[in-house]
């Protein structure tokens, strides 16, 4: 019988959902109904004619005559067939069981009966009858104390499986409890209760195995086979419909029988041994250590229960039975402690550790107080003393020779609750104060990893953090005992560290569960195949990481976790010598994990501040060098309109244009992308500026002058870095425009007809390679002619959709405002820009240039419209005139 | 609008709930008082259960709280007539009509007139409308129903009566009278032992009654278990003293087992009791009846002068005088006796009613028949008891059996011992215990020359004759009996 796992919990969804809720309360509360009335139907003294009848017919015919607890003899005979009680006849077992309650306890009524086909009248002594006997109260306590604990557990925990089969567990054992199958009294209180009793004694022995075989841990043969959890409920279904048709249709009286019994314990046993089973299989002494008490709770109930109470059936004794039946307070009693104490189930109580060991304090003295009384009695008693004085004595030596067994005990209590462990809490208080101070990842691996090695006896310490990818996890840092000669620090890995690590599924577990992960290869081989359901798919998948880890000589995870968020785990190889991890160890590496964890995340976001000042300062110098590189205002050239804008990213990029009027009368315009983004980008920019300007300068070829630049470029930067570029000469006199495109989108003229032409002669990119050429072409310009130069940041804005602007949209946009000016042209533009978007702010960095001839006399400067607009909000028009 | 009609509402309500609770007690059957009517109520059961001092004490309480109390005074003027006060039944129900007409209510009128008219004759038109109009009204009415069945009884329709009183069962499992007049029924049938469950039932629905083991008794007699029956009347006198109609039976059960001296202690103890009833000439019929059939001719011949001397008037009393002449062999009075009874009897009313008329053959040919026999010509006495068997096809076995026993000792006196046998026989299935067909049967026996049956029906015969009185003519027929039995020396 193997183990899945070892976390006491399972993931398994709640089936049913809320009304699955619903009905579990509703459980809960009809069970509680039918305890409260099975209380009050069992103490209610009724009159008794000792006879079982046959349910179910019209008929009321006596199945048995048990003999009378006052010896006396009953006249009716099994068989006989009851027509009458009193002075009335009866035509059902119900109307004769109100008949009967009418009557006196005591009294001899007299029974009209059928008997081998003759009437005959029979006086009957009606003897008092009630269920419950002496013990009752203790089983009603009982009862009450699984169905609270049931209840808790149930609304504490109830996501899990376990916690939903314990709830039913509990409720069971109040219906049994609080139920007698011995007689009855066929009142139909008694007819519910009886049945409701059968039935809890048929499902409980299953629904204690069925717990057992997933609590604390999924058996794998369960998981493997769903379908055996349904079985275990078949027979003892069985054996209730066969009950209750006895009850109501049978021949004789419903009972359990032996043999059904001993099915029933066997159940009970397959249970036990489940649980001793669980049990034995950790190697983990936390999680054994929190199943101890529960097991020693759970077999110290069960085992008396099924011995004196269970396997005897219905011949045992009240007496025997309720011997049996006392330590199963020890049941719900481990539950709680462990609930409490080390949340079994996932179950948080509110019930706080210095409530419980008050009251644990106030037993035990309850306790003490109860023995110095009980054996100062004793004394006197032995020395047939009476007077005060002796009395007093007495008390007084029972007192003094009970008290050091009362410090014994309550020194256990303390240290059970406040254990001092002296190493631990100087270490623990060592990593308290040291762990806060350490705020590089490195140095703290090195420091508090190096210090757990010490402590803990480790070979090393390995840190692994998530890695980009999901199931990836990446070494941060190993470290290795001091004393030892192994592997140091270093994220690159080592022969027992790898590098990464694949956790998925267990990582999930981790971070779930929160506490250490016992890697043992699993001894039981699964076939993939048989994952069919995601319960089983995710058990596979751990199973397979935990072998791996295994192989990889890895012996324990433990979680660092901040705020539910899994940032790294300790992978631990076997301690030196192959020891044990003590639960010791296992409290300081899960505590000083969580410290690692949350003083690593501390690290992470001040890293992560500062990274985002610096790239705040950075982004700031580039708008600088950027804002430098426009003009601040557009030159004032007769004949030509100009409007110009830059739209800001949130980054900095590097487009850039110019506008420089040459000696010659001629405008040079430039409108360039350089590749990158922030500094490097305005560097480049102000790099290739200053080349045009000299360039241009000195010649009016735009072939030549990108040529030459280019070659400046390539040379003088990284071939990753590079400019798309456009250069034009406008002689506004000639009315003749002369450019080259490097690699740049190709800007738009259009005629003063509405035809649009696309300027695209050129060569490559600039900067990107020491070769190629770059073809120019001379065009007309004239009045009316509109050009229209743009970076790539406008047609490859995106919408919602996905969709790019596209310069298709451009050219339309183009055509449709014909014969409007250049600043009209781009309040257009950047209108469509932002309803294309829906945004604001543009993705990447968007330059518009815009030159229109006139067709008034050139030179007519108030025709020179400049947006220069620089910084954010970049549509805000900002008019330059002249 | 709307607060006017809630206001009106309000008030409605108020009005309802004055009347509830100032409108008076509630309305019994022909009462205001509860009280009243509860005695009545028991009244009611105490006469159905022949209680008749008790119901007479319960209903005069009753009057005496409620004095129109009319379904009270109705119930008197019956036990009047228990009680042979024919006057004062007259003058109850007199005042019974009179208060019936005050009644408001058609139904209760209805019922009243039920309770009046519960002893008259069988066929009463105006009972018979009185039942079928309450019975529509209210069927499940209990009284309603009792008194069809009643009439229905009376009348020998035995299914349908049958019928009427487990309809009763059905509304009330634990109507007493019911399972006595089923019981009764089922004796009627012949279904004995289905008589004692259901009078079993009825004893133990009646506690303390003496009329349930009454009833049990007879039946018990009927079927030949006289010690039940012993035991059963004995209750019955144990829970009512006074109860003559056990006393009567448990003398005729002594009679029937030839404890004639017993039984004529029984019957006389209680004579002064009984004295003016009707059940003084009920014990003296029973007397002669048993006279005959034990062969006691002379005391039946004592007997019946008695009869005609102490009734004259009664029924019976010329047959009686037409039977006494022709056994004194004084045969053209004895004709014109019976004749004259035949004449008178005819001229009743209840002539009109096959069960009269079958009563008046039967007493013809019973007379016939023995004429016959006392002059030998026993196939004419053979055939006068075939007709009188023949016309009482529906009254029960128990009353049959005379005819039968008389008819197999005609047979036997012809000379025709089978089907002499083969009567006795049917009279010994339904009562194993009645010594004259036992002794017929051993005699019929030995003539057809069956021996060991002979020897059968005397060894039961004789702890039977062991209990009776020595001086019963059944003693030396045994005796005769025994000694054609006992093997002779020749044999």
């Amino acid at each position: 019988m193997a183990t899945e796992e070892s976390n006491f919990q399972f993931s398994a969804a709640p089936r049913g959902g809320a009304v699955g809720h619903w009905a579990h309360l509703l459980g809960a509360l009809a069970t509680f109904g039918l305890c409260l009335f099975s209380a009050m139907d069992a103490g209610k003294i009724r009159p008794n004619d000792g006879t079982v009848w046959l349910l179910g017919r019209s008929t009321v015919t006596v199945l048995e005559v048990p003999p009378r607890a006052d010896g006396g003899i009953n006249l009716l005979q099994p068989g006989d067939e009851i027509i009458g009680i009193g002075t009335t006849l009866v035509a059902s077992p119900q109307e004769a069981a109100q008949l009967l309650g009418r009557q006196q306890v005591g009294s001899l009524v007299p029974y009209l009966i059928m008997r081998d086909g003759k009437v005959l009248r029979v006086p009957v002594r009606l003897s008092a009858f009630r269920t419950a006997d002496r013990f009752y109260p203790y089983y009603g306590f009982l009862s009450l104390a699984y169905w609270l604990i049931g209840l808790m557990i149930y609304l504490r925990g109830r996501e899990s499986q376990a916690a939903r089969l314990f709830f039913r567990m509990c409720l069971l054992f109040a219906v049994f409890f609080m139920t007698d199958l011995n007689r009855s009294s066929y009142f139909w209180g008694d007819i519910i209760t009886r049945n409701a009793g059968a039935l809890a004694r048929f499902l409980l022995p299953a629904l204690f195995l069925h717990f057992f075989l997933v609590f604390p841990d999924k058996k794998i043969i369960v998981t493997r086979r769903p379908w055996l959890e349904p079985l275990l409920y078949v027979l003892p279904l069985v054996f209730y419909l066969q009950f209750t048709m006895d009850q109501f249709f049978g021949s004789h009286a419903p009972r359990i029988y032996n043999t059904r019994w001993l099915v029933l314990g066997t159940f009970f046993s397959a249970g036990a041994v489940a649980l001793l089973h669980s049990y034995y299989q950790f190697r983990d002494p936390l999680q054994r250590r929190r199943i101890r008490i529960l097991t020693v709770g759970t077999l110290a109930g069960i085992l008396p229960f099924l011995i004196f109470t269970v396997l005897p059936g219905d011949r045992v004794g009240d007496t025997l039975a309720f011997i049996g039946t006392v330590p199963m307070i020890a049941v719900p009693l481990s539950f709680s402690y462990c609930i409490a104490r080390y949340r079994v189930m996932q179950i948080e109580v509110l019930l706080k550790r210095s409530l419980v060991y008050s009251l644990l304090t106030g037993g035990l003295f309850l306790l003490y107080l109860g023995f110095v009384l009980g054996l100062g009695a004793l004394l006197l008693r032995l020395s047939s003393q009476t007077s005060q004085v002796a009395t007093v004595a007495a008390t007084l030596a029972a007192a003094a020779s009970l008290w050091p067994a009362r410090v014994h005990l309550q020194g256990q209590l303390d240290r059970r609750f406040f254990r001092s462990r002296g190493n631990l809490a100087g270490a623990l208080q060592e990593f308290g104060l040291e762990i806060p101070q350490i705020i590089q990842q490195d140095a703290l691996i090195g420091r508090i990893g190096g210090r757990l090695c010490q402590l803990v006896d480790l070979p090393r310490l390995a840190v692994y953090r998530p890695g980009p990818a999901g199931e990836e996890w990446l070494l941060a840092g190993v470290v290795a005992h001091p004393a030892a000669d192994g592997p140091r620090a270093g994220p690159d890995g080592c022969d027992e560290c790898p590098a990464t690590l694949r956790l998925a599924a267990t990582a999930l577990r981790l971070a779930q569960f929160n506490e250490p992960y016992w890697v043992e290869r699993s001894q039981v081989r699964l076939d993939v195949r048989a994952a069919a359901t995601r319960e089983q798919a995710e058990l596979l998948q751990r199973l397979q990481e935990r072998d791996a880890l295994a192989g990889l000589g890895i012996a324990l995870l433990v979680p660092m976790l901040v705020r539910g968020r899994l940032v790294g785990l300790f992978a631990l190889p076997p301690k030196h010598g192959g020891d044990d991890y003590q639960l010791q160890d296992l409290e300081l590496l899960t505590l000083v994990a969580g410290q690692m964890a949350l003083q690593i995340e501390n690290s992470r976001l001040y890293e992560e501040e500062l990274k985002k000042q610096k790239l705040e300062e950075q982004l700031a110098l580039a708008r600088s060098i950027q804002s430098r590189l426009l003009p601040e205002r557009l030159p004032e050239v007769r004949g030509l309109e100009l409007a110009a804008c830059n739209l800001n990213s949130a980054e900095v990029s590097g487009d850039y244009y110019d506008l420089i009027v040459r000696d010659d009368g001629q405008l040079v315009v430039i409108i360039s992308d350089v590749s990158g983004k922030g500094i490097p980008a305005s560097l480049l920019a102000s790099s290739l500026q200053a080349s045009l300007r000299a360039h241009c300068a000195i010649s009016d070829s735009p072939g030549e002058i990108l040529d030459r630049v280019n070659l400046y470029l390539y040379a003088s930067t990284d071939p990753t870095h590079f400019a798309t570029l456009f250069l034009a000469f406008v002689d506004p006199v000639r009315r003749r425009l002369r450019y080259s495109s490097g690699g740049h989108n190709a800007p738009i003229l259009r005629r003063a007809d509405g035809t649009l032409l696309q300027l695209d002669k050129g060569g490559l990119p600039l900067g990107a390679f020491d070769f190629g050429s770059y073809e120019e072409e001379t065009i007309d310009f004239g009045p009316g002619d509109m050009l229209f130069l743009y970076t790539d940041g406008l047609t490859e804005t995106v919408d919602h959709a996905d969709e790019e602007f596209g310069t298709a949209r451009v050219e339309r946009l183009l055509s449709e405002h014909h014969g409007i000016g250049a600043g009209d042209l781009l309040d257009i533009m950047n209108a469509e820009l932002r309803a294309f978007s829906g945004r604001e702010q543009a993705d990447d960095d968007v330059t518009l240039l815009v030159l229109k001839a006139l067709h008034t006399a050139a030179g007519n400067p108030t025709d020179a419209v400049a947006y220069a607009q620089r910084g954010l909000p970049p549509l805000t028009r900002a008019e330059n005139e002249s | 609008m709307k607060r006017s009609v809630l206001m009106g509402l309000a008030a409605l309500a108020l009005v309802a709930l004055a009347l509830l609770f100032l409108g008076g007690p509630k309305r019994e059957f022909t009462t205001r008082s509860g009280e009243a009517y509860k005695l009545f109520e028991r009244g009611y059961s105490q006469l159905n259960a022949f209680q008749f001092s008790q119901a007479d004490s319960s209903l005069r309480r009753a009057v005496a709280l409620d004095g129109e109390f009319a379904a009270a005074h109705a119930l008197l003027s019956q036990l009047s007539l228990r009680f042979g006060d024919q006057a004062d039944s007259d003058r109850e129900a007199a005042l019974a009509d009179s208060l019936a007409a005050r009644l408001p209510n058609a139904l209760e009128r209805a019922k009243l007139q039920l309770l009046l008219l519960a002893y008259r004759k069988p066929g009463d038109q105006v009972r018979d409308s009185l039942l079928d109009y309450v019975l529509a009204e209210q069927p499940t009415d209990l009284m309603a129903l009792s008194a069809k069945a009643s009439v229905l009884y009376q009348t020998g329709k035995w299914d349908d009566c049958q019928r009427i009183y487990e309809q009763i069962l059905a509304i009330e499992p634990n109507h007493a009278p019911a399972y006595n007049m089923l019981g009764y029924l089922a004796a009627g049938r012949g279904d004995y032992e289905q008589a004692v469950t259901h009078l079993r039932k009825y004893a133990f629905l009646a506690p303390g009654l003496a009329n349930p083991h009454d009833s049990l008794g007879e039946v018990l007699s009927w079927k030949g278990d006289y010690a039940d029956a012993e035991r059963e009347f004995a209750a019955a006198l144990d829970a009512q003293p006074d109860f003559h109609y056990s006393q009567i039976n448990l003398g005729e059960l002594y009679l029937e087992q030839g404890m004639i001296a017993k039984g004529e202690k029984i019957l006389e103890s209680i004579r002064a009791a009984l004295a003016g009833l009707p059940q003084e000439r009920e014990l003296d019929e029973t007397l002669i009846r048993m006279y005959y059939t034990h062969e006691l001719y002379d005391e039946a011949l004592r007997a019946m002068e008695s009869y005609q001397r102490k009734y004259p008037d009664a029924f019976l009393c010329d047959f009686y005088r037409a039977i006494q002449l022709a056994m004194q062999d004084r045969r053209e009075e004895a004709n014109a006796a019976i004749a004259g009874f035949l004449a008178e009897a005819r001229r009743s009313d209840a002539f009109a009613f096959k069960n009269y008329r079958d009563q008046l053959d039967n007493l013809e040919h019973q007379f016939r028949a023995m004429l016959a026999t006392r002059d030998g010509d026993h196939e004419k006495a053979i055939d006068e008891w075939q007709l009188m068997l023949d016309s009482s096809l529906s009254r029960p076995a128990h009353e049959r059996w005379w005819f039968l026993w008389r008819q197999g000792e005609s047979y036997l006196a012809a000379g025709r011992p089978g089907p002499a046998l083969e009567n006795a026989k049917r009279i010994l299935e339904t009562n194993p215990a009645r010594i004259r067909p036992l002794l017929l049967l051993a005699r019929s026996a030995l003539e057809l020359g069956q021996a060991e049956l002979a020897g059968q029906a005397l060894a039961k015969v004789q702890p039977l004759l062991a209990r009776a009185d020595a001086k019963l003519p059944a003693q030396q027929t045994y005796r005769d009996l025994i000694a054609q039995l006992a093997p002779t020396p020749a044999d």
